[in-house]
């Protein structure tokens, strides 16, 4: 078995070896590829749902004017697909933002989300 | 409409021709991130800076980041700030009745590698503009 396939696999199993503290997700990826400078929008390609499980690694709220809840979400990389500034993230019924991306290898991606 | 989508709007319909668009140079606004590029493209930031003498009337700069391929040397950025100048040095746009802008002559900076992706070389077209609205 090739190195790449046994971490992948390994990788799956500790996500479920955590049980409750991977939680379940759907990713909203979309993309774009143009503006149209006549209505001043982006034009969006159609939306891809991703459904994966995340494990939250750090929490902080920031109470200021900018109100903003951020956490910090492991993934699983072969499941996330094509995170961009159209990406979201429905966790517990909410819809997150993905923030700036933190770390990223073949086999786990650390990202921040916002709401 | 206001005054700031007055000028948003006169300024982007230049980019909505099909001249520009028979130009193929990628084109985007600012916060917008590039994505499917080839890696050449510009990007498009007007800002409103002053006011002339009445309330009607609003200078301002449009600076386009024109982002080209690292290593081709600086040829490809002139031709395009070239054919920007084309477009808009000296000329007067008007959408609609009663509101122009009215564009001056241009500058042309490089900057160096870009960031983020340096994979790309960056220059700044920078154009100064006055708006006018008669009522």
């Amino acid at each position: 078995m090739s190195y790449k396939n046994l971490i992948g696999r390994n990788v799956v199993k500790a996500f479920n070896l955590v049980g409750d503290l991977a939680d379940d997700v759907i990713i909203t990826n979309e993309n774009s590829t143009d503006f149209d400078f006549s209505e001043g929008e982006v034009t969006h390609s159609k939306q891809t749902k991703i459904t994966t499980q995340m494990i939250i690694t750090e929490v902080s709220t920031k109470a200021s004017e900018m109100k903003d809840d951020k956490k910090m979400a492991l993934l699983k990389t072969a499941e996330v697909g094509d995170i961009n500034d159209w990406s979201s993230l429905l966790y517990q019924g909410i819809s997150w933002k993905f923030g700036p991306l933190i770390h990223s290898d073949r086999f786990v991606t650390i990202v921040e989300i916002h709401k | 409409m206001g005054q700031y989508l007055n000028i948003e709007n006169n300024i982007f319909s230049v980019f909505n021709t099909d001249a520009w668009k028979a130009e193929s140079i990628k084109t985007l606004p600012n916060n917008l991130v590039n994505v499917n590029s080839d890696g050449e493209f510009i990007r498009v930031s007007i800002i409103p800076s002053g006011n002339l003498t009445n309330i009607n009337a609003k200078t301002g700069v449009l600076i386009i980041d024109i982002f080209t391929k690292v290593g081709i040397g600086p040829k490809r950025s002139i031709t395009i700030a070239d054919q920007l100048d084309s477009y808009l040095s000296g000329k007067t746009l008007s959408t609609t009745q009663g509101i122009s802008v009215q564009f001056m002559g241009s500058s042309l900076k490089p900057n160096g590698r870009d960031k983020d992706n340096p994979t790309l070389y960056w220059y700044t077209y920078t154009i100064p503009f006055n708006y006018f609205e008669v009522q």
